[in-house]
């Protein structure tokens, strides 16, 4: 046996030349000792994981003893000596693999191959090979099958120290191509496969080269409606390293070969599935979660090949493992009316990430309106479960916690615009915020990741009763410190036309005493604005005016 | 990303770029709002501040003691810039907030002041800064901050046609941050400015050009983007681009300094460039594309 024989493996057989091995099978027939073909690549791309071509046979009968040499042929030149040695005849089929380089450990270009297996005195079994460089270099997230309004751009805010929002910058959501002055896209430039590209995990800026965003190497996360099949458009490759870090083709097609593409967890869109250089294909994903969160997939990109003409398809060995991230929305991002600007593109990242760490911590559901909103208003104020403080550590602009007197930091009223941007930023201006720095924060932010109907309501003066301000240690029946346990004005949101209300701002007191200390937690979420043990009742000794307003926009 | 019906985008954005303008003026205030409004001016005796000389602008490059400014955000001429201490670490958190509006009148200078005076929820009035010592601007009003004796939260305050807020991003990390001195800076580098004479507003810049070419394009094209503008004052002004959609895309100044809009999305975009003038001042221009499906 040579030292540098390919290893054997217990994977799948894969044969594509059926017709041809039965035919070579029966030209062994007529000699008592024989070499039987049992499988054998006919398309293969070593350069995929797993994708070394297979070569399977046995001797027969059972009993013989023959010395077999396997080689790789281009042309009249052997290329490899794959193997060689003394078979024992019976069943038990010895497996080959070719990693697709040459005697010299050198890739072997792309183009067509013959895999010859010869013994004394025996027929050559002689077995067409094509080395191909399989690739997806592209995947474009388009709105599913159902015709549904369901995929978005993610929007990042920030790029290093200047002030920007953007959506996911590019037409693909994963590109992996050659970089300026690269060879190929498929390959590095010493001919080994370019690695998939890792997903991109920062929640603010983007994929950067230098200064400026990448265009060639980024892996941007997903954003679809919850239960949507996501489709993907891949573009395969179309140029590949070959021998001295030349550019080759990617070797297909292959004459009187088909080519598809056949991806795990996926159905091909039907008469979208073929694969050709450069081209692109269709698939429809199964269905994300159903409800508001972060799933990983992995995209395992497989290809199959079939005679020209014939209906049966076989796999080609290997595959492409590319990870995907999607973010899931209860359904699609809602902005104010007048909204314009990139920044209205999609969910941001950093909202969508939010929500997925604070349902984990607090074990809640987001399946619908309802969840999202209760895993909003908890996950935003904190301090409870696995949340120690309040959203990105703010605290709310009172006297005694070291603020004033509530100063809106987050919110313009002559633009009627929240600066979400800012406050996500690590609360860039200020650790204070007051009400209308969370009203603009939740709706807006909830609003995009799909809740509907999301509104302020401005409240009137109010004479307090206990509360729990966000930020705050605990309950307090002195707001500001000097006595004045009041309101001018509050904001908080609402979803229905303020028959319920939520708010994110502060806690409520209900323990059926709401003027004393010690209290009773009671989250704001969707809680009735009247009535005994309602959103008037617990915050105000007064009864308050209110007033749902419009949508504000974002910053 | 989606690959949406060129048809039906150009119907929307026709809709929404002719509906953009009448929709911003169309964001209702709530009756509840404009009492509060009406009361904070009551409250604050806005009828009887006094009223001092429009200047032609506060420059957007100031110099403040023992402070160095972040990045220049600019949102419809409100100018904000975040202070960090002269020499801190790179990573260290601003000390200060510091956002500035040139407005055209004293008038338009102090609804901005009202309107952060309405914005506080306490009901007791916030106390003018003299009341803490301070000589600062035409009107001018303070936020103590709990986090010390002499802790302030905020200053607030107007000279002439200037609004100025001044706010401290974490009293209690620092409280013996001396916003006085800081505001106390602001308004005399104001002070410095020319008066306008009256009747004159102040200059705006200037966008003599802003082109697209071409303005039709499939989506992934890089534009081109020819830009020239003129400040008021001569100096540097500061861009802010907003890519209106449907379409998307993105602006960007390329490593050959040629400004491009990457497009990355199809649909009409309505690409707006927002030039904050060395002084304070701004002005806005835009221009439409069509980005085909790629």
């Amino acid at each position: 046996m040579t030292s540098n024989l390919a290893a054997l493996r217990a994977a799948p057989a894969l044969v594509i030349l059926c017709a041809f091995s039965a035919a070579q099978s029966r030209q062994a027939q007529p000699s008592p000792v024989r070499l039987v073909l049992d499988e054998a690549s006919r398309i293969a791309d070593p350069k995929l994981e797993g994708g070394e071509a297979l070569l399977a046979f046995h001797v027969m009968p059972q009993g013989a003893k023959l010395p077999v040499r396997v080689e790789v042929c281009a042309g009249d030149t052997t290329v490899r000596k794959l193997w060689s040695g003394s078979i024992a005849g019976g069943v038990t089929p010895q497996r080959l693999l070719w990693d697709g380089r040459d005697d010299e450990d050198e890739r072997c270009p792309t183009g067509a191959y013959v895999v010859r297996v010869t013994g004394p005195g025996l027929p050559a079994l002689e077995l067409p090979l094509d080395l191909v460089r399989l690739g997806v270099t592209e995947i474009e997230a388009q709105d599913s099958a159902s015709g549904a309004d369901d995929e978005f751009q993610m929007v990042y805010f920030r790029k290093v120290a200047a002030y920007e929002h953007y959506a996911t910058p590019a037409i693909h959501e994963y590109v992996n191509v050659a970089r300026a002055g690269e060879v190929s896209d498929l390959d590095l430039d010493d001919g080994s496969a370019r690695p998939v590209v890792t997903v991109h995990t920062d929640t603010a800026t983007p994929v950067l080269d230098g200064s400026e965003y990448a265009v060639d190497t980024y892996n941007y996360p997903l954003a679809y409606v919850k239960g949507a099949r996501p489709r993907l458009e891949l573009t395969f490759g179309a140029s590949a390293t070959g021998p001295g870090s030349a550019t080759m083709g990617a070797g297909y097609p292959v004459p009187g070969y088909e080519i598809r593409v056949a991806c795990d967890g996926a159905d091909a869109v039907a008469g979208e599935e073929l694969a050709v250089p450069g081209g692109t294909a269709r698939i429809d994903l199964f269905a994300l979660a159903g409800d508001v969160g972060r799933e990983e997939r992995v995209l395992t990109v497989r290809w199959q090949a079939r005679r020209t003409g014939t209906d049966a398809w076989s796999d080609i060995p290997g595959a492409q493992v590319i990870p995907l991230r999607f973010y899931t929305l209860l359904g699609a991002p809602r902005f104010r009316m007048d909204a314009s600007g990139t920044q209205y593109a999609g969910p941001w990242v950093e909202v969508a990430e939010y929500v997925v760490t604070w349902k984990a911590a607090l074990g809640l559901d987001t399946s619908d309106q309802a969840g999202l909103t209760e895993v909003f208003v908890k996950g935003f104020f904190g301090q409870n479960g696995g949340l120690p403080h309040a959203i990105e550590g703010v605290v709310y602009d009172a006297y005694p916690l070291g603020g004033d007197g509530g100063a809106t930091h987050y919110f313009s009223f002559g633009a009627w615009r929240a600066n979400l941007s800012r406050l996500l930023n690590g609360h860039a201006l200020g650790r204070f915020i007051n009400c209308t720095d969370n009203m603009g924060a939740t709706t807006t932010m909830l609003s995009m990741l799909g809740a509907e109907n999301m509104r302020p309501v401005r409240l009137g003066n109010m004479s307090l009763r206990a509360l729990w301000g966000i930020g705050a240690p605990g309950y307090t029946l002195n707001l500001w410190g000097s006595g004045g346990h009041a309101f001018s004005y509050h904001h908080i949101v609402t979803d229905d036309g303020a028959v319920t209300v939520s708010d994110t701002c502060m806690q409520l007191d209900e323990d059926g005493n709401p003027l004393a200390l010690p209290c009773t937690p009671g989250w704001n979420v969707h809680r009735p604005w009247a009535g005994p043990g309602g959103y008037n009742d617990l915050a105000a000794n007064n009864t308050v005016s209110k007033h749902v307003e419009t949508l504000p926009g974002l910053q | 990303m989606k690959r949406a019906m060129r048809a039906l985008f150009l119907v929307l954005s026709a809709l929404a770029l002719a509906s953009t303008s009448a929709a911003q003026r169309a964001v209702e205030r709530s009756e509840l709002e404009l009492q509060h409004v009406a009361r904070t001016r009551v409250r604050y005796g806005h009828a009887a501040w006094p009223s001092g000389a429009p200047r032609a602008g506060l420059a957007n490059a100031l110099a403040l003691s023992g402070f160095t400014a972040g990045p220049l955000a600019s949102a419809e001429g409100l100018v904000t810039r975040e202070l960090f201490h002269a020499g801190s670490l790179a990573d260290a958190p601003a000390s200060a907030v510091l956002e500035t509006r040139v407005a055209d009148t004293v008038a338009d200078a102090r609804e901005l002041l009202i309107e952060w005076l309405a914005g506080l929820q306490s009901a007791t009035p916030a106390p003018p800064a003299s009341e803490v010592g301070l000589a600062i601007g035409d009107v001018a009003y303070v936020g103590r901050a709990g986090a010390g004796p002499n802790a302030l939260a905020w200053i607030a305050f107007v000279r002439g046609n200037v609004a100025v807020r001044v706010s401290a991003c974490d009293p209690v990390r620092e409280p013996a941050l001396d916003l006085g001195a800081l505001a106390t800076e602001v308004d005399q580098a104001i002070g410095r400015a020319p008066a306008l004479e009256t009747g004159r507003l102040p200059a705006r810049p200037l966008i003599a050009t802003l082109a697209a070419s071409p303005t039709s394009v499939v989506a992934g094209t890089a534009v081109i983007l020819e830009v020239s503008v003129a400040d008021p004052a001569g100096g540097a002004p500061h861009l802010q681009w907003v890519v209106g959609g449907p379409g998307q895309g993105y602006v960007e100044l390329g490593r050959d300094g040629v400004l491009r809009l990457h497009t990355t999305g199809s649909g009409a975009i309505a690409l707006a460039l927002e030039v904050t003038g060395s002084t304070g001042t701004w002005t806005r221009r835009e221009i439409a594309l069509d980005v085909l499906d790629d």
